[in-house]
């Protein structure tokens, strides 16, 4: 058992730390405001190796492990929240293609995710069921050598520029276990059709769309898994994604965390800065509980992912405590910072707008505690 | 034992001398003081608390040893304590990791651009305490082929002299070298005279103060700072550099780099590794010893003069104005 960061990790983060200054924190605040998608900084992304994180070196990534993916994802939370979040979701992509992609499906795609040139995304959401997958409609029939697609899936991160994505879908009518698969589905196949994007509190930059599918075909070797596989994967990959997602949460509330307290060390009233009054300090200390608990959990979630042990409750709970930690940590900074924090000329408007999603994302906080309670319902 | 190589693939060593490591901290002497709380306010880093019975008190372990309290103090109560590297290698050091130069980006810059160009491999040689591994690894990431750590109990309280016998150990034990590369200054501000004292036993040629290195007339072509002039100079090789600040812009280092590096680990060499002929090294081998570190009083602004504002109609005005600039003899 040891907390200490490796020397490897602690170079990865000086690295990290060090591009975001540069090339993520300065533009971060306008991309946000104009809701375009930061090509350029992605395409800086892909030129330093940071696209590739989790890809392997034999496919061209850099192939690092676990927690290091965690501590480069809080940088660039920390920064931007919303290139952590095109990020994580081109990660997710990446890493159900690693953990259940074939050799050849590999070879074909994480090549070129690894260097940026093509983005991932990730469908599972359906609109009308939201979380649960057994009401899902977007139905894959099989004809010879392809699947014929017919469907929608809704909030879908990275649509526009996406080019590669890992679509969850029912293969068969009947209400079984055994009737998902999840398919590798390229934005260039006919009857994929990209829906208007959604105007979003926060997270402005990242463009996300509704799909539609209408008598898409995917051929046969972009199915990934054994046919009827796709349920267990899919819990698999959230779990990561949930993980992972806490861990963006982090970097933001770590982010608050900075300004608020840089600022109240500043800001002078009756002539001591407000950092010395008690009610500021609390609401500091109380941030740094929160946020540091998150972090402590979402690490072990990662760490349990990478040693093979099921995170059942631990990245759910990763997800809530992070979200909770980096909402109030936002509204802690904001009310320190006053109408500073409430304006647009620091950046703790932005996130307090993006915080929000970290409960909100990837199963709302409601739904992971109800699935958390059967959890611990069957375990004690 | 230096190459004698003018052809295009070069063996360049990067020396870099990291800052004195002693440990120092701050010490009340509670019989004296009077607990005025100046201290508390002075330091920078908020070390200095109040003791119930009105004492002050300054934890070793939270002090950085700047010193800055010490002329203050009313009563002289405060003293630096210093070790000398007593025991490098404990855990429990009372500094914080001093930052690396800034200028050994440059030198290190300077020998990875020319092998980029030329070809060959860049050593980089630093001589300090084990904490200094981190700055190595740095080097690997931008670039270097290979990071040695100079470190020894022994080494410790070298002078330029001596140091300069560590270097040429080193250089001994690679098996020469074509350019040696140092930054001009240590963090402290110090000339790294030691590079001289290199060049001057080893046959190599040696240029200090240089702006720009590029390859060309059988050797290098560098250019110099001469007093107010600027001076481009060809140097045959073997060489030793100690180049300045403006020299180049140092690479950034990059998330591929740090994994092309992950397995690479800095080598450390002791006194036994190398060989010195003697007792020339370390405290014993120096002619200069450090014996103390003083804080200099702070220095206090001089007072400007308030400026008179003239007042009347424009003619007064310039007549006035004439007349004053006769008085300082200005016209």
């Amino acid at each position: 058992m040891d907390f200490a960061y490796t020397e490897n990790m602690e170079m990865y983060k000086k690295i990290a730390r060090d591009f975001c200054d540069r090339h993520v924190a300065p533009t971060a605040g306008e991309y946000d405001k104009s809701r375009e998608f930061p090509y350029e900084v992605l395409e800086k992304m892909g030129k330093e190796g940071f696209m590739g994180i989790n890809v392997p070196k034999e496919y061209g990534g850099l192939g690092l492990d676990y927690l290091t993916n965690a501590v480069i994802v809080e940088e660039l939370a920390r920064a931007s929240a919303t290139i952590a979040l095109i990020h994580q979701v081109h990660r997710v992509c990446i890493n159900h293609l690693i953990t259940f992609g074939s050799d050849e499906q590999k070879q074909r795609f994480l090549p070129g995710l690894a260097t940026g040139q093509h983005l991932g995304g990730f469908c599972f959401t359906e609109n009308q069921t939201a979380s649960d997958p057994m009401d899902f409609t977007c139905f894959a029939e099989r004809k010879n050598d392809h699947y014929v697609v017919n469907g929608a899936k809704g909030w879908v991160t990275n649509s526009v520029a996406g080019t590669v994505f890992v679509v969850f879908m029912r293969i068969a009518k009947e209400n079984g276990r055994n009737s998902f698969n999840n398919f590798l589905v390229e934005k260039d196949f006919p009857g994929f059709s990209v829906g208007p994007r959604y105007r979003t509190v926060g997270f402005c930059a990242s463009t996300t769309c509704d799909f539609k599918f209408k008598d898409m075909k995917v051929p046969m070797e972009n199915r990934l898994g054994e046919e009827g596989g796709g349920l267990a994967h899919i819990g698999r990959t959230i779990h990561w994604g949930q993980a992972y997602l806490g861990v963006i949460g982090v970097g933001i509330g770590e982010a608050c965390l900075e300004q608020a307290a840089k600022y109240a060390k500043q800001r002078v009233i009756s002539g001591n800065p407000i950092i010395k009054y008690q009610l500021i300090a609390q609401k500091l200390a109380d941030m740094f509980i929160e946020i540091e608990s998150a972090r402590m959990l979402c690490h072990k979630a990662v760490w349990m992912i990478e040693n093979g042990i099921n995170p059942v409750l631990h990245s759910r709970a990763a997800k809530v405590a992070a979200g909770e930690a980096c909402m109030k940590a936002a509204v802690e900074a904001l009310e320190i910072m006053g109408s500073a924090g409430y304006s647009d000329e620091y950046p703790v408007e932005r996130y307090f707008r993006d915080a929000k999603f970290i409960a909100v994302g990837l199963g709302p906080a409601e739904i992971q505690r109800i699935n958390m309670g059967r959890a611990i319902e069957k375990i004690y | 034992m230096v190459s004698e190589k003018t052809g295009t693939s070069l063996n360049i060593v990067v020396y870099l001398k990291l800052e004195k490591d002693y440990q120092a901290y701050a010490e009340v002497d509670q019989s004296t003081c009077e607990g005025c709380g100046i201290c508390a306010k002075i330091c920078p880093f908020e070390v200095p608390s109040m003791r119930v019975d009105e004492t002050v008190e300054i934890l070793p372990e939270k002090c950085r040893g700047c010193g800055a309290c010490v002329p203050y103090c009313k009563t002289n109560s405060i003293r630096m304590q210093y070790t000398l590297n007593n025991e490098p290698y404990s855990s429990t050091e009372l500094v914080s990791v001093g930052l690396r130069n800034p200028l050994d980006k440059n030198a290190i810059e300077a020998g990875l651009a020319l092998r980029d160009e030329l070809g060959g491999k860049v050593w980089v040689l630093a001589e300090g305490s084990p904490r200094f591994e981190e700055s190595l690894r740095e080097a690997l990431v931008m670039g270097a082929d290979e990071g040695i750590l100079l470190c020894d109990p022994k080494f410790m309280g070298s002078d330029h002299l001596a140091s300069s016998f560590i270097i040429e150990g080193a250089l001994n034990n690679l098996g020469g070298c074509d350019l040696l590369i140092a930054p001009q200054r240590t963090s402290c501000g110090e000339p790294l005279f030691c590079v001289a004292w290199v060049a001057e036993r080893l046959g190599m040629t040696y240029m200090p103060f240089v702006r720009s290195i590029e390859p060309g007339g059988g050797g290098v072509l560098v250019r110099r700072k001469w007093g107010e002039k600027m001076l481009e100079l060809s140097v045959s090789l073997p060489a030793a550099l100690t180049v300045e600040r403006g020299i180049n812009k140092p690479r950034g280092l990059s998330l591929m780099a740090a994994a092309r590096v992950m397995g690479k680990t800095v080598s450390r060499w002791s006194s036994e590794d190398l060989d010195f002929g003697g007792n020339r090294i370390g405290e014993a081998g120096s002619q200069v010893r450090l014996r103390m570190v003083e804080a200099l009083p702070k220095r206090r602004r001089k007072k400007r003069k308030r400026g008179e504002i003239l007042k009347g109609s424009p003619e007064v005005l310039a007549g006035t104005l004439i007349e004053r600039l006769k008085e300082w003899q200005i016209l």
